[in-house]
């Protein structure tokens, strides 16, 4: 689906963030990526959706060389929800969502009767059906997160990416967001790739996740293969306690000093 | 708010270029003189011929042209900088455009060259902008702010400095120049300033579904597949010259560009593609009828002179603006 060969990125003449970094993603796959601050997660989530374009390396997208590929024609395959979004008029949440539609719609055009049954169908998706008509500004976060997620669910993308979409919600939303993405992956087989920090949430939700640091992969396979005691400590330098969730099956970590 | 579709769109803008008509039918029967509208484009009677071609309706085409550019560079810049208090003037090209007539004054020019000199600096200004804020190729909100408001600060320096140095007769029409007044013009000048305005206002419009997009940030709109670079640069040159055309022929006109994208919004909601020719519309409408009262309120009281329109919008806006600021302090 995408693949990175020997990507190298630095921004202006400032140090390498990324180093000769390959990567390849394939179909329905679920992707967390982890590390310290600076590792270069989200540089890498920015490559990956386009907004950043790196200085070596090749990129391919379902075969065809990155570049080549229209601006409006990535944005039909790639969806990107950010950490925040800050929308400085008093848009209804429908409104946002069809926002996602932009890439399939003619320079002065309004939304058909399509776009609006998409839209909506990504509303019910994301359980935001009822705000409809409120104003995207009087939400609360997770509410707002969740229409953001509406919003690029609305583009039909083939590749969603979330850059630490969770960071100002609470455990409920945390594990709300998460969930209902996973059920598209799940269902639709839509393909994840998330920047996250929370090391029990990945393990929870991902199929494969990824450490990076210093700008390059250290550690990638299933959640039991990369979340042990020693592997963290090298990424993280921490110290911690690495179990077995007795209820999932699934590793999970605890710090301690 | 109800979604947007093209017929929608099309009522009502249909409405308020009706509404725009009527307030100019009805502009041009209110005045110092009473006059027969019918009789004066008939040609019956010389004088209501006079005072209605060649006194009140290039008054009244200009406060339109003026009032639209303004209100609908106002909303533009809005979703360009992202910023609800933004207005027309704050990227400093109403500055250069002021610096040039101010100059045109004290330098004892004619009438018509003001307007030509304003208008040079205007647009020599906005270059002068554009090579200051722009970084790496793009135009990032937070320098284009930055520049424009202290491009204004040092153009208004200057303005206050040749104030201080002519004489009284000149600062007194430097005063009209900075609260924003209108007088008749010929129809030359109106139809150069239409051309510019009116083409601004088209372009405006064409990309209005894409400054919706551009308010939720350059990154998320280059996410939904639109050049936020290129369309900020656009959006940049079409407002500013719209902005130096009206600044040009009227002077700094205040609260137009503020106040009338947010009366739509209040209205229609935040859609750019009923924001923008709406405010265009509205801001017409409203900029006629307020230069309307600005020449007949005082005009049978013992004063018997005209007010600068300048006034008149303050005067209602400033208010608003208040209502406003008080209206957001609630939602934060």
């Amino acid at each position: 689906m995408i693949e990175l060969k020997n990507i190298s990125f630095s921004y202006d003449d400032g140090p390498a963030v990324l180093r000769h970094l390959s990567l390849k993603i394939t179909k329905g796959e679920f992707v967390g990526i982890l590390g310290p601050n600076g590792s270069g997660k989200t540089t890498l989530l920015k490559i990956i959706s386009g907004t950043l374009k790196p200085q070596k390396g090749e990129m391919t997208l379902d075969g065809r060389s990155f570049e080549t590929v229209r601006r409006k024609d990535r944005a039909k395959f790639i969806a990107v929800v950010p950490q925040e979004t800050s929308i400085p008029f008093s848009f209804s949440a429908l409104e946002v969502v069809l926002m996602g539609r932009a890439p399939y719609l003619p320079p002065f055009g309004f939304e058909t009767k399509e776009d609006i049954a998409v839209a909506k169908s990504a509303m019910s998706a994301t359980d935001v059906s009822s705000m409809a008509e409120r104003n995207i500004q009087e939400l609360s976060g997770g509410e707002k997160q969740r229409v953001i997620v509406a919003r690029a669910l609305a583009q039909e993308p083939r590749l969603l990416l979330l850059d630490e979409p969770t960071t100002y919600l609470d455990i409920k939303h945390q594990m709300d967001l998460y969930r209902l993405v996973k059920k598209r992956n799940e269902e639709d087989g839509l393909t994840v790739i998330t920047v996250l920090h929370d090391i029990n949430l990945a393990s929870t939700f991902c199929d494969r996740i990824i450490f990076l640091k210093h700008g390059g992969i250290v550690a990638d396979g299933t959640p039991h293969d990369v979340i042990k005691h020693a592997k963290i400590k090298e990424v993280f330098d921490t110290e911690v306690y690495v179990g077995i969730n007795d209820l999932t099956g699934m590793p999970y970590y605890v710090p301690y000093i | 708010m109800k979604l947007l579709t093209r017929k929608r769109w099309l009522v009502i803008n249909g409405s308020l270029l009706l509404i725009l008509v009527a307030t100019i039918f009805a502009a041009a029967n209110i005045g110092a003189g009473h006059i027969n509208i019918a009789d004066a484009i008939r040609n019956v009677n010389p004088r209501d011929t006079a005072i209605l071609f060649s006194s009140r309706l290039p008054r009244i085409l200009l406060a339109a042209l003026v009032g639209m550019a303004l209100a609908s560079s106002g909303g533009a810049f809005q979703a360009l900088l992202r910023n609800p208090l933004a207005d027309s003037y704050i990227l400093g090209v109403s500055g250069g455009a002021a610096l040039g007539s101010v100059l045109a004054v004290g330098l004892h020019l004619s009438f018509g060259s003001i307007t030509v000199t304003a208008f040079l600096s205007a647009f020599l200004t906005m270059f002068l902008i554009f090579a200051i804020a722009r970084t790496h190729g793009r135009l990032p909100s937070h320098t284009l702010l930055l520049t424009g408001v202290i491009f204004n600060a040092f153009c208004f320096a200057l303005i206050l400095f040749i104030n201080a140095i002519v004489t009284m007769e000149q600062a007194y029409q430097i005063i009209f120049l900075l609260i924003g007044n209108l007088e008749a013009t010929s129809y030359k000048t109106i139809a150069i300033v239409a051309v510019f305005i009116l083409s601004g206002f088209f372009v405006l419009t064409t990309f209005a579904s894409r400054l919706n997009i551009l308010a939720l940030g350059d990154e998320p709109a280059d996410h939904l597949g639109i050049n936020a670079e290129r369309l900020r640069i656009i959006i940049f040159f079409a407002s500013s010259l719209m902005v130096g055309a009206a600044v040009a022929v009227s002077g700094l006109i205040g609260f137009v560009g503020l106040f009338i994208p947010h009366v739509v919004r209040l209205i229609f909601g935040a859609d750019h593609r009923l924001l923008i020719p709406v405010s265009g519309f509205l801001g017409a409408a409203f900029l006629v009828a307020s230069d309307t009262a600005a020449r007949t309120i005082l005009m049978n009281t013992n004063y018997a002179t005209e007010l600068p329109v300048g006034v008149i919008t303050a005067l209602i806006g400033a208010p608003f603006f208040v209502f406003l600021l008080k209206r957001q302090q609630k939602a934060l």
